[in-house]
């Protein structure tokens, strides 16, 4: 007997336990708005009432009531009996016309810990009046005045500042959870529902289907974009969007919340409506985003103008979107010279690793672009960086490019190009001559790979050598090269800035000494990769030169 | 000189501002009235604090302050209140036509330059404006049918929710919701493709007839088609309206203690409801029919003994009940008037009061 009150003692303590998780199942208490507004739009409402009131009472405390009012359906004393104050018993579930799934909403109004919840309610001739307590056992009072619909009044005891605090989260609640409503939702006389729409949008797209309603834009950069689910306007979840500057909006009634609300279920259907955005993204919306950005580069806007399109446009490349086939022609870009530059020329520029970003058009500019590249300005930089990584998937969190992977593509960083040195100073001319020769004599003698060395400009404006003393060149001394990585190995021209701080001590010491210059120059370029034994080596065969043109 | 009012076959015809007069007291008794989904509203206006439904709307696309004179007259049937079904036909052919006709019209700057010249010009710059507003309510069409599937119940099976609103015959607003569910058949009335359900004309033609009579009558019609199990039927009708502005309205059923003053105004809006009982474990309380309608009687009530044993028959074989309810919106010197009748009736009715 014993054995059995405590089992049964049991059964209660776990049933207590689970209502007061369902009575606290949404992280922000005010939630419970959410619920209410939910089943009144399911029970045919189109226009709810939402406010709130303080009546003092004794001291500092009074009474605070939120009443949500609908003019649906209402309640019988039967579905009260059998829906509204039994747990799980929602005949809902599964039901594609209705949002309300499991029936656990209402006891969401106990999280704000109410002293009292007061449901007025009435269904063809008889109405009720349901008051639940603070320990959620309830009375059923038959009222003699007809209610139409459902009204709701959840009271708390609090004093007028707490009350103050209130009014806005109830507001900011409704505001989140219902915006998009297909109903007249107030909020003190004041409506709260919005059109399921991107009204800041810049452009946008929209598709409707059996499935789900998408809206999709782009948003002005100081707007934060969001990926929000809904259905039936409620909201379900909002993120931050997967495409920069791109928002989007999704509504459909397959779309549901998990049992804790704070995720949309992932299944079959989820899948499907992700495709239709997907095929959205890369279809229309590519379409229109293509022909505005190629209309803002051909009336010449400003970065600012352009650059919400060009980076969400570098999202969908990244993504693997392919330029629609009436759109191949249409300007994505400009390059540095003007030039208006479409998605293929940019893709197969940088195939060629020939595609690159630069703040002003210099020498090495000009030489790439004689080279067949294509040069945009710097602050086009996530479209060239998205370029390298087309179709690789999410950059990241955000599919941006981050700041270092743009900067990998400046043209400082992918490109070198030494420019000829002219002096008109003949004392000049021949100290540079000679320690060029003396250098290269030391190489040869020391079995480096140096073909040459040659005297060049390396510091001059844009150059991506600045402050080097100098650059070993593939392929001749003056034409454009990938710029190396490293200095371990002299195969190619030994290319030294003949302008450069270092070299000027050693000018006139060549006059004299010009093994010494030539030994002395070489271990400048050389820093970070001389060896002992290539010191050794180079300093060997610098002192037998030496000798021998001394004993000579 | 024509006068504002003039009265043929059950018809008022209003002219100038007693159309606007009409037109504005049809409206307000409608936004107080609280329609649910039940009724045929269409949607609302979510962002205006009023709302505004797809009957306010069409009345107010019938109003002069809307259309700018360019309709001369509104016809209103007698019986109903509401305006006649050629009316409605009327704004719903000119939302069809907004888009053809604003672009074939100069822009409004044009018109509006030309007019000062020209009264044609004038006339086309009123049609500019009409056609534009019309456009921005985005009206659906006032008759309409829908289906929705509501779950798949397997084996085949599936529920389904039919929504059907039209005018009745003598002009009342009405929207059908019909709960069924349809077993699986070689030759269906409701066919589904994915999710989406398609219902033969069959159907659509039998419940198109059959609500215009009563929500049983249309539940038991529809229970005789084959392969079909209806779970409920559900009729909200809006009206009749009275209101001051028509002199000679003549509603069904309707105490001639009511609308007696110039500025009265009332509206009735009526629920019917036939739901199978599908619990049986439910007390009789829960069971019985239930008419909270003061304006209308049970349907059994007016049968011979004859006709009502077969018809016990059929009601413990469906094993439904019926309930009726019906509110009111009135201006306040009707509202006394309104509550006796229902005391009188022994109904409990909800009366708003229109706001003056």
């Amino acid at each position: 007997m014993a054995e059995k009150q405590k089992k049964t003692e049991r059964a209660a303590d776990q049933d207590e336990d689970a209502l007061e998780a369902l009575v606290n199942q949404f992280a922000d208490p005010m939630s419970f708005v959410r619920e209410l507004v939910q089943n009144s739009i399911d029970a045919g409402s189109v226009e709810i009432d939402v406010s709130c009131e303080w009546k003092p009472t004794a001291g500092e405390v009074g009474t605070a009531s939120i009443h949500v009012d609908d003019f649906g359906l209402g309640m019988d004393r039967n579905i009260i009996e059998t829906k509204l104050t039994r747990l799980f018993s929602s005949d809902k579930e599964g039901d594609l016309t209705k949002i309300g799934k499991f029936g656990i909403g209402f006891v969401s109004v106990f999280a704000i810990a109410p002293d009292a919840v007061c449901v007025d309610t009435g269904r063809g001739g008889e109405s009720w009046r349901v008051l639940f307590r603070r320990d959620r056992s309830f009375s059923l009072i038959r009222l003699a005045e007809p209610i139409e619909g459902t009204k709701i009044q959840v009271i708390k005891q609090m004093t007028e500042p707490e009350y103050r605090a209130l009014l806005p989260r109830v507001r900011g609640a409704l505001h989140f959870h219902c915006k998009h409503v297909d109903v007249a939702l107030r909020f003190s006389g004041e409506p709260i529902t919005e059109a399921f729409d991107l009204p800041e949008a810049l452009i946008k797209e929209r598709d409707k289907s059996d499935l789900s309603e998408i809206v999709m834009g782009i948003l002005p950069s100081q707007t934060k974009p969001i990926l929000g689910f809904y259905n039936r306007g409620l909201t379900l979840v909002e993120r931050p969007s997967d495409v920069p500057h791109v928002g989007c909006k999704i509504q459909s009634s397959y779309l549901e919340h998990t049992l804790s609300r704070d995720s949309v279920v992932q299944d079959e259907n989820y899948a499907r409506i992700m495709s239709q955005r997907e095929r959205l993204l890369r279809g229309p919306f590519l379409r229109t985003l293509m022909q505005k950005l190629d209309a803002l580069l051909k009336e010449g806007a400003p970065p600012d103008r352009v650059r919400p399109y060009q980076a969400s446009l570098a999202a969908l490349v990244i993504r693997g979107c392919a330029a629609p086939a009436d759109c191949e022609n249409l300007a994505v870009a400009t390059s540095i010279t003007g030039l208006c530059v479409c998605l293929p020329e940019l893709s197969s520029a940088a195939e060629r690793g020939k595609l690159v970003h630069a703040r002003a058009q210099t020498p090495l500019v000009d030489g790439l672009i004689k080279a067949d590249g294509c040069v945009c300005p710097a602050w086009q930089a996530p479209l060239v960086a998205a370029m390298y990584r087309a179709g690789s998937g999410p950059w990241g969190a955000s599919d941006t490019p981050d700041e270092d992977a743009q900067n990998a593509y400046a043209i400082e960083q992918q490109f070198v190009l030494p420019l000829p040195f002219h002096t008109s100073d003949r004392t000049l001319k021949k100290r540079i001559t000679a320690l060029c020769a003396a250098t290269q004599k030391l190489l040869r003698k020391s079995r480096e790979k140096a073909e040459s060395v040659a005297m060049a400009q390396l510091g001059y404006e844009g150059s991506s050598v600045r402050g080097a003393l100098s650059v070993v060149m593939p392929s001749g001394a003056f034409s454009l090269a990938p710029l190396p990585r490293g200095h371990d190995s002299l195969d190619g021209t030994l290319v030294i800035d003949a302008e450069h701080k270092q070299l000027q001590p050693l000018l006139p010491l060549c006059d004299r000494e010009p093994e010494l210059a030539a030994y002395t120059l070489l271990k400048l370029c050389l820093f970070g990769q001389m060896t002992a034994e290539r010191d050794s080596a180079l300093l060997t065969a610098a002192m037998e030169t030496r000798w021998r043109r001394m004993t000579s | 000189m024509k006068s504002a009012v003039a009265t043929h076959r059950g018809m008022q015809v209003l002219h100038g501002e007693r159309v606007d007069a009409y037109v504005e007291q049809a409206v307000a008794l409608l936004q107080a009235a609280k329609l649910s989904a039940q009724y045929p509203i269409g949607s609302v206006s979510r962002t205006s604090p009023q709302g505004g439904s797809t009957l306010t709307g069409y009345l107010r696309a019938m109003g002069s302050r809307l259309h700018r004179g360019l309709y001369p007259q509104l016809e209103v049937e007698l019986l109903s209140g509401f305006p006649s079904f050629k009316e409605w036909t009327r704004v719903r052919t000119d939302v069809d036509l907004c888009g053809r006709v604003l672009a074939d019209l100069p822009a409004p700057e044009i018109l509006r330059e030309r007019a000062a010249l020209d009264a044609a010009y004038g006339k086309q710059l009123l049609k500019f404006l009409y056609y534009s507003e019309l456009l921005q309510l985005g009206l659906p069409p006032f008759e309409g049918m829908a289906i929705r599937l509501q779950r798949r119940m397997g084996d085949g099976a599936a529920r389904f929710q039919l929504v059907l609103d039209k005018l009745d015959a003598v002009g009342l607003p009405l929207r059908c919701t019909a709960e069924i569910s349809q077993q699986r058949s070689a030759d269906p009335l409701i066919t589904l493709r994915g999710d989406r359900a398609e219902a033969k004309r069959e159907l659509w033609g039998m419940l198109y007839r059959v609500v215009s009579l009563d929500a049983e009558l249309s539940f038991l019609q529809l229970q005789s088609l084959p392969g079909l199990h209806v779970h409920s039927v559900t009729i909200g009708t809006v009206g009749p309206l009275c209101c001051g502005s028509l002199q000679d309205a003549q509603p069904l059923d309707w105490p001639v203690s009511l609308c007696w003053q110039p500025h009265a105004a009332v509206l009735a809006c009526a629920i019917e409801t036939v739901q199978r009982s599908e619990q049986p474990e439910l007390d009789q309380e829960d069971v019985s029919d239930r008419n909270n309608d003061p304006l209308s009687s049970l349907w059994k009530d007016a049968l011979s003994a004859a006709a009502r044993r077969e018809y016990e028959q059929a009601r413990t074989r469906y094993r439904y009940r019926i309930i009726k309810d019906r509110k009111f919106v009135a201006d306040r010197a009707n509202v006394a008037a309104l509550k006796a009748l229902c005391t009188q009736a022994g109904t409990q009715n909800l009366v708003y009061v229109v706001p003056p």
